[in-house]
């Protein structure tokens, strides 16, 4: 009764136990390694970063780069609706799913939030004068919430819907998405709604931080150390949240590509709620919500459960919410790791639809780019180049969370029990690593 | 020989099947219902008639796990993972 993946017609092949092995064991010798190294004092908390000299020619690429995602947003939902109907010849399911929700999140992570920069809704507002009027408070107030139950909404959208890669159904999307926008800039400014209800500007927010550019509280561009923004990132309610939803959503997407999850576990369910009289169409779309929000549950209680136990250990006075709070960006290189290991073949191949499609983006026969004739070229990596791309990506994602929570341990709980503070935290971040392994391994 | 064999819309035959690379790969397709079968990767597309069995050869020249779905439901079919 699976319903066959959208875009995603290749999967990677499953990364053989040897490998899994190997990374499995650098995950534990590294964890082991930082704790007891000579990493006393905090060293990343210091996050401003220096000014660099205002790069004059960011601003024309800026206002240029905005430009191009209005008419990235009006080919997106003109194609979407006239266009194919095929996933692979229509451009828009590659746009949203390649483009706006891998390649972006992935550069920002490299270079820092440019997002905000280029987010069309913003440029819509500009153009129209709405959301001149911030408040503050009330977005603060709201803080990461809104916009993790837009992603969460967005994943069931591309992994349980039935019409997740639809093109009509995503440009209705795409609409309905920019209407909505609007009236959050309307009602809490342009600034103050884009990483409270936008789910891609949350998105962008959390990964840039890990980047090298950044904006500090005055507005000037600076420079810093890479992952150090991390720890200055906007410590609002639902940052736990944000991130959660990111692990779970790829976590998810990973177990359903295990035949072990669908034969035994989503198609026998499916089958008994066919048997109770629920139509079959229903079936998969009813087990995948199920799934989807009880991957996501229950990343957020193994969370809650180590940083209750933290508190225990911390050996100076907090509270669990406060730990949820002060931790939460040491998840942020684990999502990207996570992510990236799962998706950058997408990129890689399912991109390459993008250049055909984007040639002839209404299905009447043009070959704008000359690129009609082009076919996937599906060599472009061997599967051993996949192999250890992968694995070194969540063994990296893996340490980049364990240096920040090392770090700020020392800084939250100074004195002899800051080693020891860590335990559960360290626990939480192998076990995730271990549960990607897995999913790379069984997939 | 690859054995899909589909049963009102539903693949009953084996989930996953393994190849090798340069194999020559030979599909035989049995169903009750009329399926259109998009082998993706290899970018093939053919309609099968109910109650008549198809056969459809070709060379597994990409490495990968690619789904074979059927286009009029969406339905997975099987998965054919090509070893390197």
């Amino acid at each position: 009764m699976t319903l066959a993946h959208g875009i995603g017609g290749r999967l990677d092949l499953p990364v053989p136990p040897l490998y899994f092995l190997l990374a499995a064991v650098t995950v534990l010798v590294v964890t082991f390694a930082l704790l007891s190294a000579r990493w006393t004092e905090p060293r990343l908390q210091q996050a401003a970063g220096r000014e660099t000299a205002a790069v004059g020619w960011l601003r024309p690429l800026g206002g240029f780069a905005s430009a191009v995602a209005v008419l990235m947003l009006i080919v997106l939902v003109s194609a979407g609706l006239v266009g194919s109907d095929d996933p692979l010849v229509n451009p828009a399911p590659t746009m949203v799913y390649v483009g706006l929700w891998l390649v972006v999140p992935f550069l920002s992570a490299l270079v820092g939030d440019f997002y905000q920069v280029i987010a069309p809704w913003r440029a819509l507002c500009r153009w129209l004068g709405i959301g001149k009027a911030e408040r503050p408070v009330l977005a603060h107030r709201m803080g990461y919430r809104p916009a993790a139950g837009v992603l969460l909404a967005f994943s069931w959208w591309e992994l349980v819907s039935p019409v997740g890669t639809d093109p009509a159904w995503l440009a209705r999307l795409a609409v309905a998405y920019t209407v909505y926008m609007l009236a959050c800039a309307r009602w809490l400014g342009v600034r103050s709604s884009s990483a409270t209800m936008d789910g891609f500007g949350a998105y962008s927010h959390l990964m840039g931080a890990m980047g090298p550019l950044g904006v500090n509280r005055e507005g000037v561009l600076v420079r810093r150390g890479w992952l150090r923004g991390l720890t200055a990132v906007r410590e609002r309610t639902g940052l736990d949240a944000l991130a959660g939803v990111l692990i779970g959503g790829v976590t998810y997407d990973g177990l359903t590509g295990i035949p072990f999850w669908r034969n035994q576990l989503a198609g026998p369910l499916e089958d008994t709620l066919v048997e109770f009289g629920l139509a079959w169409e229903w079936a998969a779309p009813v087990v995948g919500t199920f799934g989807l929000i009880s991957t996501v549950l229950l990343i957020g209680w193994a969370y809650h459960l180590a940083c209750a136990a933290v508190v225990s250990l911390a050996g100076v006075p907090t509270t669990p919410a406060r730990v949820r709070m002060r931790f939460a960006h040491s998840l942020a290189p684990i999502a990207l790791a996570y992510a990236f290991a799962h998706y950058f073949t997408l990129i890689l191949y399912e991109g390459q639809f993008f250049w055909v499609a984007i040639g002839d983006p209404f299905d009447r026969g043009w070959d704008l780019f000359g690129l009609a004739r082009r076919t996937v070229d599906y060599t472009l990596i061997s599967p051993t180049a996949i192999w250890y791309i992968q694995l070194a990506a969540v063994v990296g994602g893996h340490v980049g969370g364990v240096i920040l929570a090392h770090d700020r341990a020392l800084r939250d709980f100074p004195g002899p029990d800051a080693v020891r503070s860590q335990y559960p935290m360290l626990g939480l971040m192998v076990l995730l690593t271990m549960v990607a392994l897995l999913i790379l391994t069984s997939g | 020989m690859v054995q899909v064999t589909v049963r009102e819309g539903r693949a009953v035959s084996d989930d996953r099947v393994e190849v090798n690379l340069g194999d020559m790969v030979s599909m035989r397709f049995d169903s009750d219902t009329p399926l259109l079968v998009h082998v993706h990767g290899f970018d093939r597309e053919f309609p099968v008639e109910a109650g008549i069995a198809a056969v459809h050869e070709f060379e597994a020249r990409i490495p990968g796990v690619f789904e074979v779905e059927d286009h009029l439901t969406h339905r997975l079919l099987v998965e054919l993972q090509v070893n390197p």
